[in-house]
């Protein structure tokens, strides 16, 4: 595992889970997986956040929930997009996108020249 | 790892686990890494480290997720229930719209019973519970002066400086202001002149009532000063005459010919207790200071009683030495009361309201019953539910929710009903003081309250029957069975329900038949004189016109109207028959029989006469002899065959000589608030003749005692007082607009004279029974069509519980004529038994309308007798519907039925 790890943005998380569940039902321990795979591992969350986000979630509406049954024949909760958690998806893309391409812009402007 | 109990899974059927869920989510997650990590090559303990550093603080987020779980599940459950909910009222409105007669029937039932209610408790809650309405009204009381003449209490008001003295000097009271209504007034606004109604309160009034000004502001009492000359204007009439325009703070507009100005604006709640006048339209403000009178509200301090504080506040009147609150003659007390004490529609009101009451349980019955019987033909429906699955609660959840939605409805319907009810009370108000009370009651929020409560009232009295009847039945054996027989206990209950309305019915029609009858009796009621196109024609004598003049132009006006086409006579009197006259207390002294002038009596009617007088008015003369020329010097009177009574009882009472003993200590012409001043005797007067008593106020209990003295043209000093008066005789039809024309006419007579039938005033004093008469009749008609409505749905519903009955009745041979007997016999003696019971109980409730019946018993046995054929009538009205239906079963297809 590389040290050089980041702390999650709040806020960031809710998107990244999201992201997560958007490809079908899938569990909590499949959601930590693939932000850890989908992130080459530079992402680290601490887990014990995410199941409270995940429910959070659920609470708004944005997930669904329902148990079933791991590929280990496990009881196991999945969660799924809702069409409401899909718009907020949709919406929170396009804010991050833009915030990050703005703030990728002034990254690369050169510096306020001082005004005599 | 401990496992998890498979039962437990079973508990989310149940009731959702929460916690257990959390706990299974999160184990999951640490079982799938500890693998993970097992298969990269660390050992279970090593795994289990990691894993759990990897979690942090697992603890905490378990608690957070069994939080969010938590108000998942009460969304949950609020959205599961106002599905329920919706679902029920949905199918409940349904099932309502199936039976649209049925409905509709229901409706009006609750509707009118509720409405009516509403009306008559809108009134008595103004009139009789909340008649003082300000902050902790249990302790405050109407501070009044009452004296005693004879047998009646008249109040009498405090002077204004009573309310400042007793806010200073007294111990047992918070608070006292004077506030004081009942005065009429004229209101002059930029283009129209506005009668109105006025009351006068000191500032201290509006903090007094906890009362908020719609706009502007309460001056101080130092502003108030008695040539400042400020008022409130009420809100009623600042909407209804000033558009509620904010700007007419500050206005000057002109009040009887005074100039006042508009301070603010009080709010519609904001009343002034004086049940005797109508309800102020504004409020002049006075000050403490100034000689005049008035009605003064205090606010007892907690724990005191009302005599305590009446014996403490009437010692301090006595040591102030205010003008005006020395004792007179008679025994005068101070009295603290409430303004329902004064109020005299108060039995009449008593009655209506327990009457209502009774009404409105008739209603309530009625809907029951029609509950039953649906609920009779819905039995198989609903035991086909049951067996497919519903619930017995959610069953009983779903006609409970039938019930409330028809009881909000009706209600709805109840509040319009109630509305409109007040407004055509408010509409056929008579215009006698007795009825001026009802010009506090407006309808409002308060009423709207009561409809509602009245509703729901309504809703929980029919459940609760309609529950005892369904109580014992078993679903299940509704369900093979049918509903065949409904049980003995429930056709008992039924049947009493109908007896108890009949008897309600019943007591309110001959209630309403005796205000009927007293009617006409007083529509009969011998007068004393003709007064067939009889008019009174009033002016003011010109100003500065004196003496002779004076009577020269009264003759002139007279004869213009004697010379007058139509016109068969016309005399000058000083007083047109039942207009008020003039009323003097006297008591009645003769040489040989000297009375004590401090003892009560009733008043006398006092009028100067021309000879003429007693032909023109086709009074026959009953003993001794008219006025002549010489009769006024010679001080002779005539006078009426009551007064002769008592002034010689059993004798003629010609040639006595009496005289007025009070004159002697008091003045003849008596008001308390006057100082009295003893006066030199009045000189004896000869009574020459006895002409019949005069009654133009049909509502009088006795004729009043008449005397007539002589007035003569020459002697001018009998032609007194601002008004000269024409009595003229035109039996023609279009007299009225005639004289009117006429009148107009007179010479030098401003304002125009006033043309007065004295018919149409004799016929005003039956405007008050004949409002009370009206009430109660709509009251009794009410009574009766819920009554029949009531015994119809009783004897239709037992109809259709006995078809099998019948059936096996007429295969047996019974004729239909024999089954139509059956049928309506049972409503008949359902109604006889009412009948006889609501008679019973008339003998006690007829009590609360003695005080409005004039000239009938109140057990005047036609009332009693027609009540009951006409409700006998409508009994077997209402059961022709059920017995046509019971004729008409084919006995073949009944019994086989079911």
């Amino acid at each position: 595992m590389p040290n050089a790890t980041v702390e999650v943005l709040r806020g960031t998380l809710d998107l990244l889970i999201l992201k997560a569940v958007s490809g079908g039902p899938v569990h909590g321990y499949a959601v930590a997986r693939w932000i850890e795979q989908a992130t080459n591992d530079l992402l680290r969350i601490e887990e014990g956040t995410l199941y409270p986000a995940l429910h959070r979630l659920e609470t708004k509406e944005w997930i669904s929930a329902a148990w079933g049954t791991s590929d280990s024949n496990r009881r196991a909760k999945f969660y799924a997009l809702t069409p409401k958690g899909r718009a907020q998806l949709r919406r929170e893309m396009d804010t991050w996108t833009r915030y990050a391409s703005a703030v990728f812009a002034a990254l690369a402007a050169s510096p306020t020249p001082r005004s005599a | 790892m401990k496992r998890i109990p498979a039962w437990r899974r079973y508990l989310t059927f149940w009731r959702a686990d929460i916690e257990g869920d959390v706990r299974d989510e999160l184990e999951f997650h640490t079982e799938m890494r500890v693998e993970e990590y097992m298969a990269r090559g660390m050992t279970d303990a090593e795994a289990r480290r990691a894993v759990a550093e990897r979690l942090g603080d697992v603890t905490a987020a378990r608690d957070e997720c069994v939080e969010w779980g938590k108000i998942r599940a009460t969304h949950a459950r609020r959205a599961s229930f106002f599905d329920g909910l919706r679902s029920d009222v949905r199918y409940a409105v349904r099932s309502l719209r199936r039976a649209p007669a049925w409905t509709a029937v229901a409706l009006l039932t609750i509707g009118l019973g509720v409405g009516a209610t509403t009306t008559v408790f809108s009134v008595a809650d103004t009139l009789l519970v909340r008649t003082l309405p300000y902050p902790a009204s249990s302790r405050v009381y109407l501070a009044q002066r009452q004296w005693t003449a004879g047998k009646s209490v008249v109040p009498s008001s405090l002077p204004f400086g009573m309310a400042k003295i007793w806010r200073e000097r007294s111990h047992t009271i918070e608070d006292a202001v004077l506030a004081s209504g009942g005065n009429s007034a004229t209101l002059l606004s930029e283009s129209d002149s506005l009668p109105v109604s006025t009351a006068h309160a000191e500032p201290g009034f509006i903090a007094f009532a906890g009362a908020r000004l719609v706009t502007g502001r309460v001056p101080t009492p130092d502003e108030v000063t008695p040539a400042a000359h400020l008022m409130f204007l009420t809100e009623q009439l600042w909407r209804t005459a000033f558009n509620a325009s904010p700007d007419v703070v500050g206005h000057t507009m002109k009040l009887d010919g005074e100039d006042w100005t508009v301070v603010g604006v009080t709010p519609a709640s904001l009343t002034v207790p004086s049940f005797r006048s109508q309800r102020a339209d504004l409020l002049r403000l006075v000050n403490a200071t100034e000689p005049a009178s008035g009605s003064i509200l205090v606010r007892l301090k907690p724990g005191i009683t009302r005599e305590a504080a009446t014996a403490e506040l009437n010692a301090i009147m006595k040591n102030s030495n205010l003008p005006d609150v020395r004792p007179g003659p008679w025994p005068m007390t101070l009295t603290l009361t409430r303004p329902q004490d004064w109020l005299a529609i108060r039995e009449p009101l008593v009655m209506l309201t327990s009457a209502v009451a009774l009404l409105l349980l008739v209603a309530c019955t009625n809907v029951a019953h029609l509950l039953l019987a649906r609920g009779a033909a819905r039995q198989r429906e609903l035991a086909v539910r049951h067996a497919i699955g519903a619930s017995r609660s959610r069953l009983v959840r779903q006609l409970a929710t039938e019930s409330v939605l028809l009881a909000l409805l009706g209600g709805t319907l109840a509040v319009v009903i109630g509305w409109g009810g007040l407004h055509v009370l408010m509409a056929l108000r008579p215009a006698g003081r007795n009825f001026n009370a009802l010009t506090y009651v407006a309808p409002g929020r308060a009423m709207i309250a009561i409809a509602v409560m009245l509703a729901i009232g309504c809703g929980l009295v029919v459940g609760l029957l309609a529950a005892v009847r369904s109580a014992h039945r078993d679903l299940a054996v509704d369900l093979r069975v049918g509903a065949a027989n409904a049980g003995y206990g429930a056709r008992r209950l039924r049947s009493l329900l109908v007896v108890g309305e009949v008897a309600v019915s019943a007591t309110l029609l001959v209630g309403a038949l005796l205000l009927v009858h007293t009617l006409f009796a007083l529509e009969r009621t011998d007068v004393g004189f003709d007064s067939r196109g009889l008019y009174g024609i009033t002016l003011r004598v010109p100003n500065g016109m004196k003496g002779p003049d004076r009577a020269g132009y009264a003759a002139e006006v007279r004869d213009r109207f004697v010379h007058a086409p139509g016109v068969e006579n016309a005399v000058i009197s000083d007083q047109v028959p039942g207009s008020s006259g003039r009323m003097q207390l006297a008591v009645w002294e003769t040489p040989d029989h000297p009375q004590d002038p401090r003892i009560g009596t009733n008043g006398t009617a006092i009028s100067a006469v021309p000879a003429e007088y007693f032909a023109m008015m086709h009074m026959p003369l009953i003993a001794g002899r008219t006025f002549d020329d010489g009769s006024f010097a010679r001080r002779e009177i005539v006078v009426s065959q009551s007064l002769a009574n008592q002034l010689a009882p059993g004798r003629s009472p010609i040639g006595l000589r009496i005289r007025n003993a009070r004159a002697r200590t008091w003045g003849s012409n008596f008001s308390p608030e006057k100082q009295a001043m003893p006066s030199p005797d009045e000189p004896w007067q000869t009574i020459i003749g006895v002409v019949p008593d005069v009654m133009t106020n049909l509502t009088q209990a006795a004729p009043d005692a008449g005397l007539y003295r002589p007035l003569s043209l020459r002697d001018t000093t009998a032609m007194m007082g601002p008004r000269i008066i024409i009595l003229v005789r035109d039996t023609a039809r279009d007299a009225t607009a005639r004289l009117a024309q006429m009148a107009a006419s007179v010479r030098r007579a401003d304002p125009p004279p006033s043309v007065l039938s004295v018919r149409d005033a004799i016929d005003a004093s039956l405007a008050e029974p004949r409002f009370t008469m009206r009430v109660l009749a709509a009251f009794a008609v009410l009574g009766v069509v819920l009554a029949a409505i009531g015994l119809f749905g009783v004897i239709s519903y037992s109809v259709g519980q006995r078809t099998r009955e019948i059936g096996v009745r007429m295969a047996l041979g019974a004729t239909r004529a024999s089954i139509a007997q059956l049928v309506v016999g049972d409503g008949i003696r359902l109604a006889s038994i009412g009948i006889i019971v609501g008679l019973a109980g008339s003998l006690v409730a007829t009590r609360l309308v003695q005080s409005v019946l004039y000239g009938v018993s109140r057990f005047d046995p036609i009332a009693f007798a027609a009540g009951a054929v006409l409700l006998l009538v409508i009994a077997a009205a209402s059961c022709v519907a059920p017995m046509l239906r019971a004729t008409m079963i084919d006995p073949a297809h009944a019994v086989r039925a079911e």
